[in-house]
């Protein structure tokens, strides 16, 4: 279910919604008999959907840009489903560059549903805010109990020698409970504000959360909640959020730089789907 | 309403409004007139948001717009708040102060209804946030939404303003005007941030660099202020 975001901030118009979006679509289900490899369904939208590997509990689908993105108007919708105890990883095939549209602002919208004790790791790479650019980039997840997300989104504010375009990353996470995570940064290139990013132009993110488990036991078959132990990589910082999850965060000059690591699934997910379900 | 303020002995001297973590992060001190409207521009509103919604859940509301739907308790609007404060520093600074304020709030309005919810809230739920304790108060003061959220951020930018002083030799008159400056900054968004009714309404603007200067700040041990 879409959540409905809350408006960009006054000092951000919304951009322009455009009127065709083409939606990219990746559903994971659960094999159609025992041995099977997992079934995935896909549809192409601006961004176009290739299956790499999957066996019985898990798959791995590249996203790659179909045509010339982010355009002023352009939209890009994906929507991700995976089955109980299934899991998916998706790789970005390229970064993306969101290019000056003349005016005209484009969208990016993620929508994730993660059935119960199903699995995410999505390995975004960079998405550049290139000058001139005005972008609404939304990530909107539902995770079931015992559902494991995680997700790296680098935004970078300009091309090599540009201050960068505007942006708003709007980031939902919820679950059977109510809301994990929810943010709303808005930073434009040409008016850094201290506290926010300051004068960096990096703002790398990992989060990790998983779902509340409906009675209140940890899944025994899946990884320590405590995976990822402190100290933190390099100089990032990691946020132990109240419900649980992490969100660790670098901010730089370059995406070279960046100590993150691109998120993995722990373990393998439940080889019996049957029991969660 | 100045007696919300975190520089009451009941909040403690011992507040910053994160302006020292941001100062021994790197931050150079004249970048605090921007900071301070980048504060009052983001975390604020959370924090405004979240107090507004308190207001309207216990009844305080008289502007007519109405409560949150029926079923939504003070721990969803506790929830709301902390899903959109992921630095466990800043939730854990805001808890302290929180509990300052309903001291002082519960000695001030003993009998008013809001702070009954509160104090049956905090006993099995733990302390509540600074900013749910300013909505009980704008409820049991009847505070008008607007109004609410003008308290909340005025109180944020000077309790670092007061804390500026310690922190940095300056003619204390200039923190006065950038205080106002920031409250202004506020204002385009003062009647959005007024008209949250439910938690999902509370902003969610948040502020990367300045959760990194929390958590650091928490683990250091020479430091003037808690956070």
């Amino acid at each position: 279910m879409l959540r409905t975001a809350l408006p960009a901030s006054s000092g951000s118009p919304e951009p322009k919604v455009p009127q065709a979006s083409r939606v990219t679509r990746v559903t994971v289900e659960r094999p159609a008999r025992f041995g099977a490899p997992v079934r995935v369904r896909t549809s192409d939208g601006l961004l176009a959907v290739r299956l790499v590997a999957r066996d019985g509990a898990h798959a791995e689908v590249a996203l790659l840009a179909s045509g010339a993105m982010l355009l002023g108007g352009d939209h890009v919708v994906v929507i991700v489903r995976v089955d109980p105890g299934c899991a998916l990883t998706l790789t970005d095939v390229g970064g993306t560059v969101a290019y000056d549209g003349d005016g005209e602002g484009c969208r990016w919208d993620a929508d994730i549903h993660l059935g119960p004790g199903a699995g995410l790791a999505w390995a975004g790479l960079p998405f550049v805010v290139a000058a001139g650019a005005d972008v609404r980039r939304t990530t909107t997840a539902r995770l079931g109990a015992g559902a494991h997300l995680s997700l790296r989104e680098t935004v970078v504010l300009g091309r090599s020698g540009e201050r960068g375009g505007r942006i708003v990353v709007r980031t939902d996470v919820v679950d059977d409970v109510g809301p994990i995570l929810v943010e709303e940064l808005s930073v434009a290139g040409e008016h850094p504000v201290p506290g926010v990013l300051g004068g960096h132009s990096v703002l790398d993110t990992v989060t990790d959360v998983r779902g509340c488990p409906d009675d209140g036991v940890v899944d025994p078959t899946g990884p320590a909640p405590e995976r990822t132990p402190a100290p933190d990589p390099g100089d990032a910082v990691t946020l132990r959020l109240e419900r649980g999850g992490t969100l660790t965060r670098w901010l730089g000059p370059a995406t070279h730089l960046s100590p993150l690591e691109p998120p993995a699934l722990a373990a393998p997910a439940p080889t019996n789907p049957s029991e969660v379900a | 309403m100045l007696l919300a303020d975190a520089r009451l002995p009941s909040g403690g001297h011992a507040h910053s409004a994160s302006l020292e973590p941001a100062l021994l992060g790197g931050m150079a001190a004249d970048a605090v007139p921007a900071w301070l409207v980048g504060r009052a521009t983001t975390v604020s509103l959370v924090e405004a948001g979240t107090a507004v919604v308190t207001a309207r859940l216990l009844g305080g509301s008289r502007d007519g717009a109405g409560g949150p739907p029926d079923g939504v308790r003070l721990a969803d609007v506790v929830r709301a708040w902390a899903a959109r404060t992921p630095a466990p520093a800043l939730r854990d600074a805001a808890r302290l102060l929180g509990r300052g304020y309903l001291r002082l709030a519960r000695n001030l309005w003993p009998d008013a209804p809001a702070m009954r919810v509160l104090a049956a809230h905090d006993a099995p739920h733990g302390q509540l946030p600074r900013a749910v304790v300013l909505g009980a108060i704008a409820a049991a003061t009847g505070l008008p939404a607007a109004d609410t959220v003008r308290l909340t951020v005025y109180d944020d930018a000077q309790t670092a303003a007061s804390a500026l002083l310690k922190l940095e030799p300056l003619d204390p008159l200039a923190p006065a005007r950038w205080v106002l400056e920031a409250c202004a900054a506020a204002e385009p968004h003062v009647p959005r941030v007024a008209s949250c009714t439910t938690p999902e309404d509370i902003p969610a603007s948040g502020s990367p660099q300045t959760e990194g200067w929390a958590q650091a700040h928490a683990l250091l041990s020479q430091r003037l202020f808690r956070a």
